[in-house]
């Protein structure tokens, strides 16, 4: 996986995909190129596609044709199991909003993907150890480590949520973080001390970003910015 | 995939709908306990009642139904068609390889008491609940003519002791219009509990059945004074039936079919264990389908898991396109469901079984004093073992249609969740 030049974090090619056989297309994307380390603003607004291309990017849905390459790594070439694995080793993910598993504290939900993933748990452990890793994340991310840890996540303000679940996707170094609208749900102040932070971290960790979102005015904080509805070439839009 | 905590989270999860799940806990710990109470109560029950006489090898009364010889001559429930002559009897007693005989005579009763009639070998031959003997709890056999040994049950409930005096009434019923009073007996004995139909009953000499009689059958009894009584032969002319105990049993068949093809009078012969198996199998309905109706509360009991689940699905797609997202496999959340169902239904049938037989362990010395109902087995055992196994089993695969049905939403969902 590691060449001399470090590969594309992601890399799409002629990605074609359909819900069913009979339908058309709603992803044609001809090539889409996210650099290692690389910070990606993505605008979609709603029906443009954004959560088919997500799922189609973690590995989740199959393309009908075409490429996912992550890490220097083609999806299609894996089995299915070992895209799951794949997934919980190389992808961070945050979500628009409920991130947590309600029912673990929040120091167990940081480390989750550290039990799902071998490479995620070793990668901590070289950092210092998972729980240490998840503090120091924690208190990054502007959280009181010590105070949130054995809260029920549920518990947390909305804010102070998708911070947790930053840090849940930033631990064990995940060569790509996917942000699916994560601060839709979050006040104007909020929302760019969060971004600001989150890139911050990517940074450190060295992990590419891709960050989606309707809302084209965050675009000049990223490194670059794409306009999904010119990338997708599909003439069906998402009805959702 | 390595270190999938798939187990634990099932545990933190259920945790989290705490209240639901101590609900649906308790639902299949009771059901669990009703099925395997009525289980233990129905073997006790089917036992007790096979063995209510055991150690006698024919009942012989006037010809009927053997089922009928059975419940009027050991169960004291209606009455017999016919007497039979103590003649009958008399050939029947010296028979070869007869080795004891007890007569009854019945007819009379106590304040609802049957009275039984019959000689001091009742206490010495009849066995029950698979060879065991009478015991007496107070005092001895009778002796004297009008002596009186009473069942546990009637001791109890008439507040009985040795030594008191009764008075016995001419057929059946709480209020005898009829009574014997001018002959009182005197209570000698008090029978430990045994479960058979004798707790119930008032047993006194065949003689003195024939003395309280003289008077005419509704007479108030005998006006010669006890005394005079003593000194008479009070053998009976009829009986009601008798018990036979043979030498070798192997003989039974062969005395048993010379007593029905008797020539002088229409007797009858039948072998307890047989009579009461044909008994069982018309009472043994009720008995299957007190089974059948636990088995199907153990059902209500699993569908209560399975509603549980269903019903937090809808609210777990989050959960489960977040697991998803961390890598887990479609078939991990499908385990993850059906782990759920396991663990709650295990949890429900270990509580459940538990509970009986503390219950039992508890309830066991008042079921045998009060009713002589003696349960097979106060621990664990290996059926209950299969019971919560099968229970557990059964949520797993009832768990399969949530699972499915998470699994298909995880599928379709993928990483986000259209709401």
């Amino acid at each position: 996986m590691s060449t001399k030049t470090a590969p594309p974090a992601l890399a799409l090619s002629n990605l074609h995909f359909a819900y069913t056989r009979r339908q058309p297309d709603v992803i044609a994307i001809e090539a889409l190129r996210v650099e290692a380390g690389e910070r990606i603003f993505l605008r979609g607004p709603s029906g443009s596609g954004k959560s088919t291309l997500l799922g189609l990017i973690s590995g989740i849905l199959e393309p009908r044709s075409g490429e996912v390459e992550i890490l220097g790594q083609a999806m299609q070439t894996l089995f299915s199991s070992r895209r799951d694995a794949f997934r919980a080793a190389h992808l961070g993910v945050i979500f628009q909003m409920f991130n947590l598993l309600p029912y673990l504290p929040v120091g167990e939900n940081v480390m989750l993907p550290c039990r799902f993933s071998e490479e995620r748990a070793k990668q901590a452990q070289a950092a210092g150890g998972e729980q240490a890793e998840a503090r120091r994340l924690l208190e990054r991310l502007g959280l009181d480590a010590k105070e949130v840890w054995s809260q029920r996540a549920s518990n947390l303000s909305v804010g102070q949520q998708q911070r947790v679940a930053a840090a849940r996707a930033l631990i064990g170094k995940p060569g790509l973080i996917l942000a699916d609208e994560p601060t839709s749900a979050l006040d104007a102040d909020s929302r760019d001390a969060f971004i600001s932070l989150l890139k911050e971290e990517c940074t450190a960790s060295g992990a590419a970003l891709l960050f989606v979102s309707h809302d084209g005015g965050l675009a000049d904080q990223f490194d670059r910015a794409l306009d999904l509805q010119t990338i997708n070439t599909a003439s069906v839009k998402e009805t959702v | 995939m390595a270190r999938l905590p798939i187990l634990n989270l099932a545990l933190r999860s259920i945790g989290n709908r705490r209240a639901t799940a101590i609900l649906t806990v308790l639902t299949v710990a009771i059901s669990v306990m009703l099925f395997l109470g009525v289980e233990k109560v129905r073997h006790g029950a089917r036992e007790s009642f096979e063995n209510t006489i055991s150690g006698v090898d024919l009942i012989v009364g006037a010809r009927s139904s053997p089922v009928n010889l059975l419940l009027y001559s050991v169960f004291h429930i209606g009455n017999a068609t016919n007497n039979i002559t103590w003649e009958s009897y008399e050939t029947v007693a010296s028979a070869p390889g007869v080795a004891w005989t007890v007569p009854i005579s019945l007819g009379d009763s106590h304040r609802g008491h049957r009275v039984i009639g019959s000689t001091p070998g009742l206490f010495e031959h009849y066995e029950y609940g698979g060879g065991r003997t009478l015991e007496f709890a107070s005092g001895e056999p009778f002796d004297d003519l009008f002596d009186a040994v009473i069942g546990a049950t009637v001791a109890r409930e008439l507040g009985y002791q040795t030594g008191d005096s009764i008075v016995v009434a001419h057929g059946m019923g709480e209020v005898g219009f009829v009574e014997h009073d001018n002959n009182p007996f005197t209570v000698v004995g008090v029978l430990a509990p045994t479960g058979t139909p004798l707790d119930q009953s008032v047993m006194v000499t065949l003689e003195a059945i024939e003395a309280i009689h003289m008077g005419g059958a509704t007479g108030s009894g005998a006006t010669v004074p006890a005394e005079q009584l003593r000194e008479m032969d009070l053998t009976p002319d009829q009986l009601t039936a008798f018990y036979v105990g043979l030498n070798s049993p192997v003989a039974a068949l062969r005395l048993q079919r010379a007593i029905n093809t008797y020539p002088d009078e229409p007797l009858q012969a039948v072998i307890p264990g047989v009579a009461l198996s044909q008994l069982w199998s018309i009472v043994g309905v009720a008995e299957r389908t007190l089974a059948a109706v636990a088995a199907f509360v153990v059902l209500t009991g699993l569908v209560s898991i399975l509603t549980a689940i269903l019903t937090s699905l809808n609210e777990r797609r989050r959960e489960m396109a977040i697991l998803r997202a961390l890598g887990a496999r479609p078939h991990h959340v499908f385990v993850l469901l059906v782990a759920e169902a396991a663990l709650v239904a295990l949890a429900g049938a270990v509580i459940g079984t538990l509970a009986t037989y503390g219950a039992l362990n508890m309830l066991a010395p008042l079921l045998e004093a009060r009713f002589g109902l003696v349960l097979p087995g106060l621990a664990p055992g290996l059926y209950d073992l299969a019971i919560v196994g099968a229970v557990t089993g059964a949520a797993a695969v009832l768990g399969f249609f949530p699972a499915w049905r998470a699994y298909r939403n995880s599928l379709a969902d993928g990483m986000t969740i259209r709401l």
